[in-house]
């Protein structure tokens, strides 16, 4: 087993963009004294659009500086059984315990999925968190807090809408070079093994192979499997 | 502020005004490092080592532009790929269903051909690099088109390296692109387990993520319990 960490992209503010700089830098720091095995850092302007070829690169700059000049690296667990660090660390473990009781008592993961059971006790967190936002007992700078009347926000990168038409276009024209019959034959295939107890995958890979695309490989398994709404 | 307030983490977990060695941390429960509890770190040397891998989570727009990016973060000294994927991409819609339209190209990268694949990864070593992509519903047909154009250019399908995320779970808790109901989903996440134990043994099949249930507002006991409960399941 391995494990990933992404810093948060929803302490991000629209409001002040460069703090968000510095934000992600403590998270950074946070995820590479837990010992991380990789780690994402986050743009400074994603709250406000795609993160541009700068902003990324100062993201990964943030990590770069952290592996080569902070120290961090120099010793092995600098916060070696740091008192606080591990008291926080059981009271965690103890409350998380206490939920996955519930989950087990619901029947597991897939059974509590279906109850809505995680979701309800995601969305009242949420809430609470909104109330101590609102009430300004959390305090985020440049949204309740320092706030300043700001020009208009420095702007990450938007779409292109001549995007979209080109993929398109592309797209129409992928499907009018190919064998229609043979994407027709590997789609029924894979329908035929969804249909049964087979295992999928190959199938997918075949019809893919063919020239089928992404939507009609997935309708084809629509077609067996349903679909799901709330 | 008082001193004497009761103080919180954001997750709720009440905080004393010291700590100190009253607390007497156990040697034993924190272990070594590379040592089963993993309190210290995976691994015995940590990052004197080597540095965690930098692996930055991108995509956008078309199949080229974002085969640009890849290189110009891998020559900027990123050690892994990471793919984003449009909404689309990842609701198994092509770019020209209805509910597609301007969504094309948004959040990740477009992709409804095995020609967009070929374009995202063109010229990138991918017998070197370990690529990531944050895929779920549509993470078969993905990895599959990955394994094809990798072949198509003569490299072992054992040789590659990466992860695809195909945590469905967490998709109805908090993320919300599942196209199936729990159970067939389920199921096509376990074809894909045997899939690769056959086909692409060096790939990780799964990761499971709680980034999503802590950003849809969780706490940090529920993101650990939610996450745990799911790699379970």
């Amino acid at each position: 087993m391995r494990f990933h960490t992404q810093t948060a992209g929803s302490t991000l503010t629209a409001q002040q963009p460069l703090n968000n700089v510095v934000r992600t830098t403590v998270q950074a720091l946070a995820a590479v004294l837990g010992g991380t095995q990789s780690l994402h850092t986050n743009a400074f302007d994603e709250a406000l659009g795609l993160p541009t070829e700068a902003s990324a690169t100062v993201a990964l700059r943030t990590q770069q500086i952290l592996a080569n000049e902070s120290g961090v690296t120099n010793t092995v667990d600098p916060l070696a059984g740091s008192f606080f660090v591990e008291a926080l660390t059981d009271a965690l473990e103890s409350a998380a315990w206490e939920i996955i009781s519930q989950i087990d008592e619901a029947g597991g993961a897939l059974a509590a999925v279906e109850q809505g059971l995680q979701k309800g006790q995601i969305e009242r967190s949420a809430y609470e968190a909104s109330l101590r936002l609102e009430s300004g007992s959390d305090v985020v700078i440049g949204v309740n807090a320092y706030v300043v009347d700001e020009p208009e926000p420095l702007v990450g990168g938007t779409v292109d809408p001549q995007l979209e038409k080109d993929q398109v276009a592309a797209l129409r024209q992928y499907r009018s070079t190919r064998s229609g019959q043979a994407v027709a034959d590997r789609l029924a295939e894979l329908v035929s093994v969804a249909s049964g107890p087979g295992n999928v995958v190959p199938p997918i890979r075949d019809a893919f192979a063919a020239g089928a695309t992404l939507g009609e490989i997935s309708d084809a398994l629509r077609s067996v499997f349903g679909t799901y709404a709330e | 502020m008082m001193s004497s307030e009761t103080r919180r983490t954001s997750s709720g977990i009440e905080i004393d005004v010291v700590y100190g060695p009253e607390r007497r941390v156990d040697p034993a429960r924190i272990g070594e490092p590379g040592h089963y509890p993993f309190t210290r770190g995976p691994y015995p040397s940590m990052y004197r080592g080597r540095p965690w891998t930098m692996r930055q989570y991108a995509g956008f727009g078309t199949a080229a532009d974002t085969n640009e990016r890849f290189k110009a973060l891998l020559e900027a000294g990123q050690t892994g790929l990471s793919v984003a994927f449009d909404l689309p991409t990842q609701m198994g819609y092509d770019s020209d269903h209805a509910m597609a339209a301007g969504e094309v190209g948004k959040v990740g990268v477009a992709i409804d051909t095995l020609d967009d694949l070929r374009t995202l990864f063109r010229d990138l070593p991918l017998d070197q690099v370990s690529t990531s992509m944050t895929i779920n519903s549509t993470a078969a047909i993905l990895l599959v088109g990955y394994q094809l154009v990798a072949q198509e250019r003569g490299i072992e399908p054992a040789l590659l390296r990466g992860t695809i995320q195909n945590d469905l779970l967490k998709e109805y808790i908090a993320r919300g692109t599942y196209i199936f109901p729990p159970r067939p989903s389920m199921r096509v996440v376990t074809d894909l387990f045997a899939y690769c134990a056959e086909e692409l043994p060096s790939w990780n099949t799964i990761s499971i993520s709680g980034y999503h249930i802590r950003e849809a507002g969780s706490t940090a006991a529920q993101e650990l319990a939610f996450t745990l409960t799911n790699g379970l399941a």
